[in-house]
């Protein structure tokens, strides 16, 4: 296993490609959740605007569903780096020459496995970073030890998404259309979902069961009754929409060795 | 004889095409084997399938006398058709994840460099190396780990006539240090000047294999006519040292053992009562056996 991770890191040591958006994207990302409260009161609803204090808004344990929400916006972005990873070894026909080499297509597999798990787990820790950062010096660590259960949540939301992202990418192979089908998917099948599905399953397709796991939580600072017009906050991990985010994290995860396993390369 | 490689009844269909069909042959440790064939004769396909980059609809093989898995490909060592490398890194870094691949250390990398003469570009992005380089390099990795079978897909494919001579050359000296070595090629001339074994196919199916020296051996005919041709042919036939006889376009050709001439033959006609009005010896080459073999199997 550390063999095949050291593997897929020496592979892309010297992509720089890679590296600067993964740079960019935390910057950006720490840009926005330091100055979440600034971007917040920018936004009105029907004249009314939200009413927080910083010190609320980074205060433990709520910094983490905050933070956490605004990070799983910034880490989609970060699922075209999976598809790329994947869609070079493609264009460049290494994935060939690895096998030809002596790795096993599950071998091959399991490394960009890794690097989804990697991944997300280098986008929780940052998470967590931040928040402590942003909550001890906004507010106090009283609290600091609840809510974490949404640093779970995030991993498990952003894992998903990338092996979403990583099952196109096998599928597909070139990197433009994989993006394409991505885009397409989201429009597409969301709508196709929509229309075919009876309502209680909806809430159970992948996308929207991965993010569902940390929900949006900033109607807590709309002083009218919010719930009529957005729904009820749901200020916890909702274990149905965990569990169904498990589900196709493992079924994304076995198509994706289905499929490089039985095809020609 | 130890056999590194046995292929049983191996089958690929692509659709309604036939790539390979119930191909058979074994290669013994030390030999330099040749698959030879035209283009579409299943020679590349078949290497794709031992290398597991293409699944085989039916048939089976064995590496080593084991059924195949990743483990038996890291002591293989193989260079098909364009070399694949990561192109945003240098030659090192890429040596290094054949390296990682076949679990094997660092350490035999810049001597591979200097082998190819690549030492002084080692620290350069693949991207940056001419297609001679980029071949070089390839060359590198495949005996990166000294592997005890090198599979070569038209290694001369491209290459000028000096850089033709200098892949032969360095086939043959790598087998001289007991590689056994699986070329595939289109080209008679090649597998005769470089292999000892060979297969030679023709859409998806074995013609003949064996010895090159017994397969492709040299070999002497006479086209020859005479008054009865019936007569002569029936005399031809019981000649002891012809191989075959065949009439065509008026003529009788009849194929000698090798070392025959065309004076024994003439001398052995006037003992049987029979005057040639024609006799004019074929040296028959290789190509052109080799294209006859072709037409013989599409008839």
């Amino acid at each position: 296993m550390m063999n095949l991770l050291k593997l897929e890191f020496r592979k892309l040591k010297g992509y720089r490609p890679f590296w600067v958006l993964l740079i960019l994207h935390y910057g950006f990302l720490f840009i926005g959740m330091a100055s979440l409260s600034g971007i917040l009161s920018q936004i009105e609803f029907s004249g009314q605007g939200f009413s927080f204090t910083k010190r609320a808004l980074y205060a433990f344990p709520d910094v983490w569903q905050n933070l956490g929400f605004t990070a799983k916006w910034f880490a989609s972005f970060l699922g075209i780096l999976v598809i790329n990873s994947l869609t070079n070894e493609y264009s460049y026909r290494t994935n060939r020459q690895n096998i030809i080499d002596g790795l096993s297509r599950t071998q091959f597999v399991t490394s960009k496995v890794l690097l989804v798990f990697t991944m997300a787990l280098l986008g929780t820790v940052f998470l967590w970073l931040a928040g402590t950062i942003l909550g001890a010096t906004n507010s106090s660590f009283k609290g600091y030890f609840t809510g974490w259960s949404f640093l779970g949540g995030y991993f498990v939301s952003v894992a998903g998404f990338y092996m979403f992202c990583l099952f196109i990418g096998i599928l597909v192979r070139r990197a433009a259309p994989a993006i394409l089908v991505l885009l397409g998917y989201a429009t597409i099948m969301q709508g196709l979902y929509r229309w075919k599905l009876p309502e209680p399953l909806l809430s159970y397709r992948p996308l929207k069961a991965f993010g569902s796991l940390v929900q949006e939580p900033f109607r807590r600072y709309i002083p009218l009754d919010t719930d009529a017009m957005f729904g009820e906050l749901v200020d916890y991990v909702p274990l149905d929409s965990l569990v169904a985010s498990l589900v196709w994290l493992g079924v994304f995860m076995g198509a994706c060795y289905y499929i490089e396993n039985r095809r020609d390369l | 004889m130890e056999t590194v490689l046995e292929i049983n009844a191996l089958t690929k269909q692509y659709g309604r095409v036939r790539a390979l069909d119930a191909l058979s042959l074994s290669v013994e440790r030390g030999t330099v084997f040749g698959l030879l064939g035209p283009n579409g004769s299943g020679k590349t396909t078949t290497l794709g399938i031992l290398l597991d980059i293409i699944k085989p609809t039916q048939g089976t093989f064995s590496w080593f006398g084991q059924p195949p898995t990743h483990e038996s490909r890291k002591r293989l060592g193989s260079i098909l058709e364009t070399p694949n490398f990561y192109p945003y890194l240098n030659g090192i870094d890429n040596l290094k994840i054949v390296a990682d691949i076949k679990g094997v250390g660092y350490d035999r990398i810049g001597q591979q460099l200097e082998m190819v003469n690549l030492n002084e570009r080692g620290q350069d992005k693949f991207k940056t190396y001419s297609l001679g380089m980029k071949q070089r390099l390839a060359l590198a990795a495949a005996t990166l780990h000294q592997p005890e079978v090198l599979i070569l897909d038209e290694p001369t494919n491209g290459l000028d006539p000096q850089g033709i001579a200098e892949v032969r050359d360095l086939i043959r000296q790598i087998a001289e240090q007991g590689t056994t070595i699986l070329l595939a090629s289109h080209l008679l001339d090649e597998v005769q000047k470089v292999c000892s074994h060979v297969a030679v196919l023709k859409k998806g199916k074995t013609l003949f294999s064996g010895a090159v020296d017994a397969v492709l051996g040299q070999s002497v005919a006479v086209d020859v006519a005479a008054d009865d041709m019936e007569q002569l042919a029936k005399a031809a036939e019981t000649f002891a040292k012809a191989t075959g006889t065949k009439t065509q376009s008026g003529k009788l050709r009849v194929d000698l053992e090798d070392g025959t001439t065309a004076t024994e033959f003439n001398a052995w006609c006037i003992s049987q009562g029979i005057t040639l009005s024609h006799l004019s010896a074929v040296q028959r080459s290789l190509e052109q056996q080799f294209l006859e073999l072709l037409a013989e199997d599409a008839q």
